[in-house]
Parts: C-alpha cells; sequence; structure tokens
C-alpha cells in the first residue's frame, strides 16, 4: 500500500468524524461508556478470584476456645492439636492478647473500643498451620468437637460462599457485556452508515472507474476503528482512575481486604478493552458496509 | 471488443430484458444501440460492466468472458471501460480537474501521471480554460464534457455512454457528439445507447436497435429508424 494512499485513507476518515460529529461523539460515548462498565466486571471479578485464592492460600486455621476454660484445659487443647497430623505449628492467643491486637488495629477510630466500657468479648484462640492445605478441612472438623472449643474459623469456608457470588457476577457480567456488545455494534454501524450515505455518489463513482473494494472500503473501516479506539482510550483512562481510587479508598479504611494491585493490572485490563473497542468499531463499519455498500 | 453469445436476461421479478442476443462488436467500432424505453438497452451496458450477470448466454469484452470473472477482478475490468451516464454524475464538492483526477486517484496512479493526463483529456475535451470551475458554475454541456474526460482518463479500450446528450440541448449534443468522435478516431471503441434520432441520422454509424429484448435490426451505417 502507498504512503499517499494511506494519507488518503485517513484524511477520508477523518473528514467523515468531522462531518458527523455528533454522531461520532455519540458513538464514541457509548464505547467508553460500555467498555467503563465491562472493565469494572473485569476488575470485580479479577478482585474476587484474587481474594479467593488468597484465602485458599492460608493454611491455617483459628481455634476459638470457650470463655470459661481453665489454664490446664487450654495446655492440654495445645497438646492435643500438636499431636493432630500434618500440622506445622499451634501458636497461643489469650483474649488480653487478642484485645491488643484489635486495639492496635482500631487506633484510627478509638471511638469504636469506648462502646464495649472495657469488658473484653474476644475469646482465647489457638492458631494452628498445616504443611498440607488438604488438612486444613479435615482438622477443622475433628476440633470442633473439642468440648473446650466454642468454635473454628478457616478461609476456605468464605471461598466456596465466595465462588458463589462470583458466580453470579460472572453470568451477570457476560449477558451484561453481550447487550453493551450489541449496543457499541449498533451505533458505530449506525455512524458509519450516515457516512456510507454521504459518500454514495463518490462510491458509485469509485466503482464505475474501477477502483478495488479495499480501497473503497478502508476509509469506513479506519473511521470505525478511529471511533472504537478513541472510545477504548477515554474508558482506559477513566477505569484506571477509578481502580486506583477504589484501591486507595479501601486500603485506607478496610486494610485488610486484599486487593489486586493498580499496575500491572491495569496495564493487561487496558490493552484487552483497547482491542475489544477496535474489534468493535472495525464490526461496526463492516456491517455497514456489507448492508449498505454492496461493493 | 464486445461479443455477447445467446445472452438472455430475465430478472428476479420474471420481466425478460434480453432474449437470447448474439452480437459482435469490433476493436475501434462506434455502434449506436437505439430502441424504446425498457427495451433492454440498459441491461445491455450493465452486463458490459459485472452491474448484472446474465441468466444464459456468455458476454465477452476484450477476450475476458464477464460472466466468469472473480469478483475481485471486477475492478480491472472497469479499469478498460469508461462510462457516461446521462445525469453525468460528478462530485458537486470537487472542481473540474479534480473530478477527472478522482479517476485516477482511486485506481492509485502515480501523481505525476494524473497530473499530465488530466491536462491532457481537458484539453482533448475543450475545456482547459474550466480546469477550476466547480459543476455548479458548467453548462450542462461542460459538465457533460468532465464526465467523459473523466471516463477517457484511464485510457479505456471502450468508451460507453448510456443516453449522454438525454440532458442537453440539440447544439450542445453535435457538439457532444463531435467529441465523441474524435476519440473513436484515438482508437477506443464508442457504444452509445441513445434516444436522439437527429444524432443518430447524422453519424452515420453501425446501429443495433433492441425491442422487446431482442436485436430487430443491426446495419452498417444505419439510421435511428429501419428506413428500408
Amino acid at each position: 500500500m502507498k504512503i499517499r494512499t494511506m494519507r488518503y485513507y485517513m484524511a477520508e476518515a477523518i473528514q467523515s468524524f468531522w462531518r458527523n460529529r455528533f454522531m461520532s461523539i455519540a458513538s464514541i460515548a457509548t464505547v467508553a461508556l460500555s467498555l467503563f462498565i465491562l472493565g469494572i466486571f473485569l476488575t470485580l471479578v479479577a478482585n474476587l478470584d484474587y481474594f479467593a485464592e488468597n484465602l485458599e492460600s492460608q493454611v491455617e486455621i483459628t481455634v476459638y476456645l470457650k470463655d470459661d476454660v481453665t489454664q490446664k484445659d487450654i495446655d492440654s487443647v495445645g497438646r492435643r492439636l500438636s499431636a493432630l497430623p500434618d500440622v506445622k505449628s499451634v501458636s497461643f492467643t489469650d483474649k488480653d492478647q487478642a484485645m491488643d491486637i484489635l486495639k492496635d488495629r482500631m487506633k484510627d477510630q478509638p471511638g469504636i473500643l469506648d462502646a464495649l466500657d472495657g469488658k473484653n468479648p474476644l475469646p482465647s484462640s489457638y492458631e494452628v498451620t498445616f504443611t498440607e492445605p488438604e488438612a486444613v478441612r479435615r482438622t477443622a472438623d475433628i476440633v470442633a468437637d473439642y468440648p473446650e472449643v466454642e468454635g473454628t474459623h478457616y478461609g476456605q469456608e468464605i471461598i466456596e460462599q465466595l465462588f458463589q457470588i462470583t458466580r453470579i457476577i460472572r453470568w451477570g457480567g457476560i449477558a451484561l457485556i453481550i447487550f453493551l456488545t450489541l449496543a457499541m455494534l449498533f451505533i458505530i454501524s449506525n455512524t458509519i452508515r450516515l457516512t456510507v450515505f454521504a459518500r454514495r455518489k463518490e462510491i458509485a463513482i469509485m466503482k464505475y472507474v474501477g477502483a478495488t473494494n479495499w480501497f473503497i472500503r478502508w476509509p469506513f473501516l479506519l473511521e470505525g476503528l478511529l471511533l472504537g479506539f478513541i472510545g477504548g482510550v477515554l474508558a482506559d483512562l477513566a477505569l484506571c482512575q477509578f481502580y486506583g481510587f477504589v484501591v486507595t479508598a479501601v486500603h485506607q479504611s478496610l486494610a485488610f481486604l486484599p486487593m489486586v494491585s493498580v499496575y500491572p493490572f491495569m496495564y493487561r485490563t487496558a490493552a484487552i478493552l483497547l482491542v475489544i473497542s477496535m474489534i468493535i468499531g472495525a464490526l461496526g463499519s463492516t456491517i455497514s458496509l456489507k448492508r449498505y455498500m454492496k461493493v | 471488443m464486445i461479443e455477447l453469445k445467446n445472452v438472455s436476461k430475465v430478472y428476479d421479478n420474471g420481466s425478460i430484458a434480453l432474449d437470447h442476443v448474439s452480437l459482435h462488436i469490433g476493436k475501434g467500432e462506434f455502434v449506436f444501440v437505439v430502441g424504446a424505453s425498457g427495451a433492454g438497452k440498459s441491461t445491455l451496458i450493465k452486463l458490459l460492466s459485472y452491474e448484472e450477470l446474465p441468466s444464459r448466454g456468455s458476454v465477452f469484452v476484450n477476450g475476458i468472458e464477464v460472466n466468469k470473472l472473480a469478483k475481485n477482478r471486477v475492478p480491472y475490468l472497469r479499469r478498460k471501460m469508461g462510462i457516461v451516464f446521462q445525469d453525468f454524475r460528478l462530485l458537486p464538492n470537487k472542481t473540474a480537474q479534480e473530478n477527472v483526477a478522482f479517476a485516477m486517484e482511486v485506481i492509485e496512479a502515480p501523481r505525476r501521471l494524473i497530473r499530465r493526463r488530466v491536462r491532457d483529456v481537458l484539453d482533448l475535451v475543450g475545456l482547459v480554460g474550466k480546469a477550476d470551475a466547480l459543476p455548479k458554475n458548467l453548462s450542462g454541456g461542460e459538465q457533460q464534457r468532465v464526465a467523459i474526460a473523466r471516463a477517457i482518463v484511464n485510457r479505456p479500450l471502450l468508451l460507453i455512454a448510456d443516453e449522454p446528450t438525454g440532458n442537453l440541448d440539440p447544439e450542445t449534443s453535435r457538439d457532444i457528439m463531435e467529441v465523441f468522435k474524435k476519440i473513436n478516431h484515438m482508437g477506443t471503441t464508442v457504444l452509445m445507447v441513445t434516444h436522439d434520432k437527429t444524432l443518430v441520422d447524422m453519424m452515420n454509424k453501425r446501429v443495433i436497435e433492441i425491442d422487446g429484448g431482442k436485436v430487430v435490426r443491426d446495419e452498417q451505417k444505419g439510421g435511428y429508424d429501419d428506413e428500408n
């Protein structure tokens, strides 16, 4: 392809873009908004996956003891826990230590702990770690039957509920993505259709004098790509800003919640969105060309 | 140059536009195609340029069997022919010379060649002084000259004209015919569909008359009507 031809294509595409600037802007806005929403879904799903992975890798059980246990009971539980198979370490946290940890974590919001009136509702507990992740559930079931034990807590319990939520979000997301994709295709193909219509005389003449079909198609394809690309870039910028803001906010208020760090995750997501935007742009113009140009 | 072998064209609605037409037009000929409206003249042109495909039979242009041509070869077929229409079909936002140059630009001709050829053909059709005028500032005859210049700028072997004088007054029509004659003398085959009796009688060229989709007359140095 000659450079002059490429310049011609670009000039034509930009000229059409400008001639239908209101439709162009509407297309870009639709693409940007749709992809932004899509991006939020991708981010949400990625974070849920990350969260689940995080919990899964925690080969640890917290065993809460009843409030009325004696020191003898505590020691006895500790010995029995250490004797269980696949146990790596057992460490004890008494209720006063637990309170200190909580106080330290809440030092930004001291008012909350005042409500306790100096009482300590926290139980004493054992932290048990394992050499094998498979041992977690089995051990938790055994330990829950100990008479001194109030209850157990481990990450995998939450994971199952989390998976349920993730599944719902995934399916909802897919439905939404299909809907948004159709909306994007619709508006882009309509915009290109206007251009095709505005240029129908030129197209007819080009065909009569023997311009190749690709020569006729390229400016329209480029216009579609351009609409998609600009929409994609806007969506990317908005998403990066938005996610950066969310991560900062979460770190400030819910520091224990693991979140996918902004970079490099955003690079990958942005690239995906941009590719999608351009595919949709090209597809949108192809639809119009097929239906209205018959080249 | 052009050969039709037993060509029929039946449109989807069942109307028969051409009915077993066979004809041969040699290189460098000047041929009028005459007949009433709806006789099948336009269909004949459309078959030559691959706008329509024959229902039966074969169409040859410059030795190429048009009806068997691969779709992606069609543009190259059309580069061998120039087409002029009754309604000129110029681009209103381009000047006369830009309209002519457009036909070369879209087949990616070299820029220098474009400049030279455009000047030459505008000279040939007698429009050098109006090169920078927009179509709306040109008379009907001048607009048709631009259209003719555009049709021949890529040096086609065949020039097809579909009622080229249909919108022009008799005097202008005669001038336009002189242009076609000149182009024909330079070796281009000219196929002209027309209703203009005076012109056909004046030119004294081969006349093919179509009626009801059939060739009912084909005579050298003929007139518009069958005088014999």
